[in-house]
């Protein structure tokens, strides 16, 4: 149920003027205090400017009170999209438009509807441009810290193998904070639930790579991602835990269920999924569609889902899959029923972890529908949550080097080739063009300068080339398919992050602490002050 | 054909261009008895174990490009192939390199397998699709696409050596093709293409069943698999920088 606040322009809007505050947060103002005049402590009129001056402070400190009850939250969700830089959201708000037979350039994704945003700077320790690792555990850790680190501080080394120095040197999360006070937790990704973005949460180590213990080195004592999640020492252990990255729990003596010719990557004979359902009560592991909605959230406690051997599939291809794939909306809905349960409240992360991975291929296509997939996800748990004690934030852990260009017009398909009124634009050799591109990656054509993969020597040889420029000829290629891979300028064997900031955006109690350009670590801080974490 | 993963599945088929029938003795139109013809287009093939010569001479691509000197001379390579039902390695055993395909239900999973390096990548079924280079199982099979051998011209089937052949040849897209089929174990035992001054042949040296197989491939069981959708992610990993600069550059147009 939705319930959206209309801007008033109350004595409480008024007032807040007086702290600095936009209007915006009377957006945010909600319950009978709000609506109370907040010179009204008193029903005597003063008589004497004494008490003017008292029933003035009173007004104040009244909507101060107020003010920190807008602040509190009783349950937090976080959305990430993985690598949903800003062209990503314009891309995708068009896409889905487009795909529904609107305005795309009028379209909204449902959390651009949000009435707060600002922008988050997503520079790590050491890198200008960062990994998810260092991003991620900004958000839930409240520091920043170096690439590859998982909930860790900058000091540690990359390759630390001890666990007592990867102990001391850990920092503590969000979700272990709510753990401790009693709240409920879950995470849920379309990555592994062992990727960086969704290990941060749970886990502290120092390599991101470490996600089941045949990847830790010879006599490590850390122990690795997949580990952390079964043996999590706060509270009672997350109640929600969904996504892909099965291997990662099985031992390599196990076949997958799945894909039977396929082994678990565990050495050290552990089935984690058998002692995530031995550990917890009322708990259910499943792996597949229809065991997925026969979860019942009201008899469930504790549910791992974990839908493929390593990443979930791209939602444009979550049909094809023969067991049956939830989507993110629908792991979303699930995760929220089961932490709703808890009437202290919860902490929930859902993240969009594919969008990263296609645009890593150069495929725009996979990168949007899975945005689109993210869009979907936040309209599911606005619905399902109330927005007076559930703050919503929805962002990216970085950007992508990913662009919208040319001068197409308005409803010219965001996928097609660049063109005014239906006329192809050209480039300087006479060429057709693309709208969306990569500045770097898989995509770069090369012309007659491409190499590509020379198998009789593991090298590369000259590719074939029909044309006779330095780009190829579009005119007869349809880059609406799925499967086109948009030009790219530089070649790179995978497209990288980009390191221009990224947008927050937010709803619900403590919104109002989201504006200008905030460092990423403060949407952790956001968060903690939300939920009364003051340390 | 110019991908990532069609180039490696093109070598798979290239390195079968030109087999010969070597392995096979002096020619003969003896017919062995016991000897099954399997049809090519609807081949439920038999688990074998082969041996393959793929030599190269010229340039497949002529450009004028500042690395032309760069490029492969003409060289010979050495390779082999187990192939059952489900799964189906090849190794270069000089390079020290391999490539692992399974069939689980109806997905196609492959891995390409660096042995020296115990590592091995691999590219799940969105990732081939995406790349445009998700092959048939049957393809993977027979080593040559059963559509190119449709639009070749086959001759009747032949007994060399006592095993039945059937050779299919013709030129599409400028590239002349001979192709000869073992038609008893549905596996080329020549690929020849000629493209202006290139020219490729692959050649069968040997071929065994599978469970008589002298050679048995190298074990990657213990192989650190890295998924295709994390090289992005591990842009400091000198492995993967290595492998993504033999990748090479890969567009479809």
């Amino acid at each position: 149920m939705t319930h959206r606040k209309t801007p008033k322009t109350t004595a409480l809007a008024v007032a807040m003027g007086v702290f600095g505050l936009s209007l915006s947060v009377g957006v945010v103002a909600h319950g009978d205090k709000a609506k109370k005049p907040a010179n009204q402590a008193s029903d005597q009129v003063p008589s004497s400017a004494a008490e003017w001056f008292k029933a003035g402070q009173n007004a104040v400190l009244v909507n101060k009170k107020d003010l920190q009850e807008l602040r509190k939250a009783k349950n937090v969700i976080l959305f990430v999209g993985d690598g949903m830089g800003v062209s990503t959201v314009t891309a995708t708000r068009i896409l889905e438009g487009q795909m529904a037979g609107r305005d795309g350039e009028f379209n909204r994704l449902s959390f651009e509807r949000f009435s707060h945003m600002a922008h988050s700077v997503t520079a790590s320790a050491n890198q200008q441009t960062s990994d998810s690792a260092p991003t991620a555990t900004a958000m839930v850790a409240g520091i920043k810290t170096n690439d590859g680190a998982i909930s860790v501080d900058q000091s540690i080394n990359r390759l630390e193998p001890s666990a007592a120095v990867t102990a001391a040197k850990s920092v503590k999360t969000i979700l272990e904070r709510a753990e401790e006070r009693g709240l409920s937790t879950g995470v849920v990704s379309t990555a592994r639930f062992t990727h960086a973005t969704p290990a941060v949460n749970y886990a502290h180590i120092s390599n991101r790579d470490w996600e089941a213990d045949s990847n830790l080195p010879a006599g490590a004592t850390v122990k690795d991602i997949a580990r952390q999640l079964l043996e999590f020492p706060y509270g009672d252990g997350l109640e929600v835990a969904l996504g892909g990255g099965r291997s990662y729990f099985m031992p390599n003596s196990l076949n997958d269920p799945e894909y039977p010719s396929q082994k678990g990557r565990r050495a050290d004979g552990r089935d984690l999924t058998l002692e995530w359902i031995s550990q917890y009560n009322n708990s259910e592991y499943v792996w597949n569609q229809a065991q997925f909605d026969a979860v019942n959230p009201k008899k469930t406690d504790h549910l791992l889902g974990l839908f493929e051997r390593s990443h979930m599939r791209y939602e444009a291809d979550r049909k094809d899959d023969a067991a049956g794939e939830p989507s993110l909306a629908e792991m979303t809905d699930k995760a929220i029923k089961i932490l709703q349960k808890n009437k202290k409240g919860y902490y929930l992360m859902v993240e969009a972890g594919r969008i990263d991975h296609a645009h890593h291929a150069g495929n725009a296509y996979r990168a949007l529908t899975d945005t689109i997939a993210l869009s979907d996800a936040v309209k599911k748990a606005r619905e399902l949550t109330n927005d007076k004690d559930t703050l919503i934030l929805v962002t990216a852990d970085h950007s992508h080097v990913f662009t919208i260009a040319g001068y197409p017009s308005r409803g010219n398909p965001i996928l097609g080739k660049t063109a005014v009124d239906g006329v192809e634009l050209k480039d300087s050799l006479g060429l057709p063009y693309t709208t969306l591109s990569y500045a770097n990656g898989p995509g770069w054509t090369g012309g007659m300068q491409r190499k590509e993969f020379n198998p009789a020597n593991e090298g590369t040889v000259a590719a074939a080339y029909d044309g006779g420029k330095l780009r190829p000829d579009l005119a007869s290629v349809d880059t609406e398919n799925p499967n086109y891979l948009q030009e790219a300028t530089v070649p790179m064997g995978s497209e990288t992050h980009a390191g221009e900031d990224v947008a927050i955006y937010a709803d619900g109690p403590g919104a109002y602490l989201v504006r200008g350009t905030l460092e990423q670590n403060a949407i952790y801080h956001v968060m903690a002050d939300a939920l009364g974490m003051r340390k | 054909m110019s991908n990532r993963s069609r180039q490696i599945l093109i070598h798979l088929i290239v390195a079968a261009l030109g087999l010969t029938l070597t392995a096979c003795g002096t020619p003969s139109a003896q017919r062995k008895a016991n000897v099954n013809i399997i049809d090519p287009a609807v081949a439920n093939p038999p688990a074998l174990a082969a041996e393959f010569v793929t030599t190269r001479a010229g340039e497949e691509h002529r450009h004028e490009s500042p690395h032309e000197e760069q490029q492969a001379a003409p060289e010979t390579v050495e390779w082999r192939i187990w192939r059952d039902s489900r799964q189906i390695v090849t190794e270069r055993p000089r390079l020290g390199i391999g490539e692992l395909w399974q069939l689980d239900g109806q997905t196609i999973i492959h891995r390409k397998l660096y042995h020296a390096d115990r590592r091995a990548i691999e590219f799940q079924h969105d990732d081939l699709k995406m790349l445009q280079s998700a092959p048939s199982w049957q393809k993977l099979s027979l080593m040559l696409d059963p559509q190119l051998l449709r639009q070749l011209s086959a001759g009747d089937i032949e007994w060399v050596d006592g095993y039945p052949v059937r050779e299919y040849s013709g030129q599409l897209e400028g590239t002349d093709w001979r192709v000869v089929m073992r038609m008893d174990i549905a596996l080329p035992s020549i690929i020849e293409r000629r493209h202006g001054e290139f020219f490729e042949r692959t050649e069968l040296l040997a071929s065994y069943p599978l469970s008589q197989s002298p050679w048995r491939p190298t074990s990657a069981d213990a192989y650190e698999i890295i998924d295709f959708a994390d090289l992005g992610d591990k842009e400091t990993d000198p492995f993967v920088i290595k492998v993504q600069a033999q990748m090479g550059h890969e567009h479809h147009h």
